[in-house]
């Protein structure tokens, strides 16, 4: 089998392939590591290439197969980390110089999970400073860019995840979603990506951004590649007081491509924010997709979505100042400067707005969860536009001003407020650029979420459209 | 961001030296300044919402009925 041909096989092929002793672990992450030579001057998607570690890794994982101890699916698959991710021995920046000569000494949960089921830890990826924003720039390390086309956003903060696994360096990374930081990217870069629900994945070992918002959640170019991922990265740990003991299901047995009497519904409030077109085009051809496959498709009303940015942002800030608070006094200088100074407003949060913001935010969920009942999803774009230029100062839909950061997290932070699962699948393209199509589900609901985007992937084919580079 | 109300910059310089601010770089402070302005917009349109019947909370669950 040719290389270009096993960069870009799914992860449920390789697997198959593995498991029957038709591919060797090494002969994949070996073709990994020429994709990643071949294209990473190009796209910047790693802070800390994959280098010997992954193929001593793919080495055993060969050993043990070949001596009958298969793990499971992802036993010998490439697996990069999002630079957040504690990786015992390995360096952990969190896109940031700060941070430039941390070495973890112990992995998270995340990755000894991984571990476990025999994955290749496959690098440490690139992601805006800090997971502190949704563009994927990062002056200390570089930006991370798109390989739809270079010159373009790969979306953060989980930018270079998104840009390795849909560059076909790896078939999975890892990436953390307090605003949208798995959906933002995953929609640019025209993969999957789920956020689970908060507390299904344990944060342990994960650098925390906002940690009443943070989501570790994985990234694929399939939503059963994410099925698979999420399945070993799910689950109760102690080490996490806010992991759920809810039983993990079976989440690849769920991908019954059947969506048969499903109800979606779709907020008529996503249509009064700014949204090109064309990409709301996109996202209405994809609901006639969902109708023709069996599910009904209702209008529905979500007042409380209005107020996203008032809650969301007082959480985010207090919290992120308050896990910062000593190094921004004593070395605030260093800092991007659009994260500095988020970081000293949030200096200035009161209490009592703190915990009013948590208020409002029981008051979002009960909305939320009221809609549900109605409804079993929520779909809309996962972003208004596609990816903008890096040059970009502000982003426009129709020439009007619409702030990037606003508009980058207008569909995604409400499923942080609530803790929600939500999922980001291609649904089209806008001038060669991939356009997101974001499934939100009930709480611990990961499965009908999954299934939902499973079944769009096998009724339609953008997810396996592949980019120039 | 609408922009929330106003305290003048000698207070907000004030209260910055107090959070441990260094106040020091002035075109940074007068950036911080702008954004904090903005940013009370934000914290005056969360004191508006009717949360009368919200039950406080001091844990954040998902799932809560």
């Amino acid at each position: 089998m040719s290389v270009s041909e096993l960069h870009y096989l799914s992860v449920g092929k390789l697997s198959e392939l593995i498991s029957t002793k038709k591919l060797s672990p090494v002969e994949l992450t070996e073709a990994c590591l020429h994709r990643v030579e071949a294209t990473e001057s190009r796209l910047n998607s790693f802070i800390t290439p994959p280098g010997d570690e992954a193929l001593a890794a793919a080495r055993k994982a060969e050993k043990e197969i070949t001596k009958g101890e298969y793990k499971g699916p992802l036993h010998g698959i490439p697996f990069a980390q999002k630079d957040l991710f504690h990786v015992e021995g390995m360096r952990n920046t969190c896109g940031s110089k700060i941070l430039d000569r941390f070495v973890a000494d112990r992995d998270s949960t995340v990755v000894s999970r991984l571990k476990n089921a025999g994955a290749i830890i496959f690098g440490k990826t690139n992601l805006h400073q800090f997971a502190f924003g949704p563009t994927g720039l990062n002056a200390d390390y570089g930006h991370m860019h798109n390989p739809w086309d270079v010159g373009r956003l790969a979306g953060g903060s989980s930018g270079g995840s998104g840009s390795a696994v849909a560059s076909g360096q790896c078939p999975l990374a890892t990436g953390t979603d307090t605003g949208g930081s798995v959906r933002i990217p995953a929609s640019l870069c025209g993969i999957s990506g789920i956020k689970p629900t908060y507390g299904r994945v344990s944060r342990y070992g994960v650098e925390p951004l906002a940690w009443t918002l943070d989501h570790p959640g994985p990234m694929a170019r399939t939503v059963e590649d994410c099925a698979i991922a999420l399945q070993s990265m799910a689950g109760y740990d102690p080490k996490d007081p806010a992991t759920s003991k809810q039983e993990v299901p079976d989440y690849r047995e769920s991908l019954t491509g059947k969506v048969k009497g499903l109800r979606i519904g779709v907020p008529e409030e996503y249509w009064q924010s700014p949204v090109d077109p064309r990409v709301r085009a996109s996202v209405e051809e994809a609901l006639g997709v969902f109708k023709k496959i069996g599910a009904t498709v209702k209008k529905v009303s979500w007042p409380m979505y209005k107020h996203s940015a008032t809650i969301s942002t007082p959480l985010i800030y207090a919290e992120a100042t308050a896990y910062h608070r000593d190094q921004l006094l004593k070395r605030g200088r260093e800092y991007d400067p659009s994260i500095r100074w988020r970081l000293e407003v949030g200096l200035f949060i009161t209490a009592e707005d703190y915990l009013t913001a948590l208020r409002a935010r029981e008051a979002y969920n009960q909305e939320t969860l009221g809609l549900l009942k109605d409804v079993d999803l929520l779909v809309g774009p996962t972003e208004p536009v596609v990816a903008p230029l890096i040059e970009a100062t502000d982003l426009r839909v129709n020439g009007v001003p619409i702030g990037a950061i606003g508009a980058l997290t207008q569909y995604t932070r409400p499923f942080n407020i609530t803790g929600f699962p939500a999922l980001s699948v291609p649904c089209g393209f806008v001038e060669g650029l991939p356009v997101g199509l974001q499934l939100a589900g009930r709480p611990f609901d990961e499965a009908t979420v999954l299934n939902t985007g499973y079944s769009y992937q096998q009724a339609t084919d953008w997810h396996e459209r592949r980019p120039p580079i | 961001m609408p922009e929330g109300p106003k305290i003048s910059k000698h207070d907000f310089l004030k209260l910055a030296a107090l959070n441990g601010l260094d106040t020091s770089d002035g075109e940074h402070m007068d950036e911080v300044y702008k954004h904090y302005t903005e940013f009370m917009g934000v914290i005056e349109q969360l004191r508006k919402l009717d949360l009368g019947d919200v039950e406080p909370s001091n844990i954040f669950s998902p799932a809560r009925e």
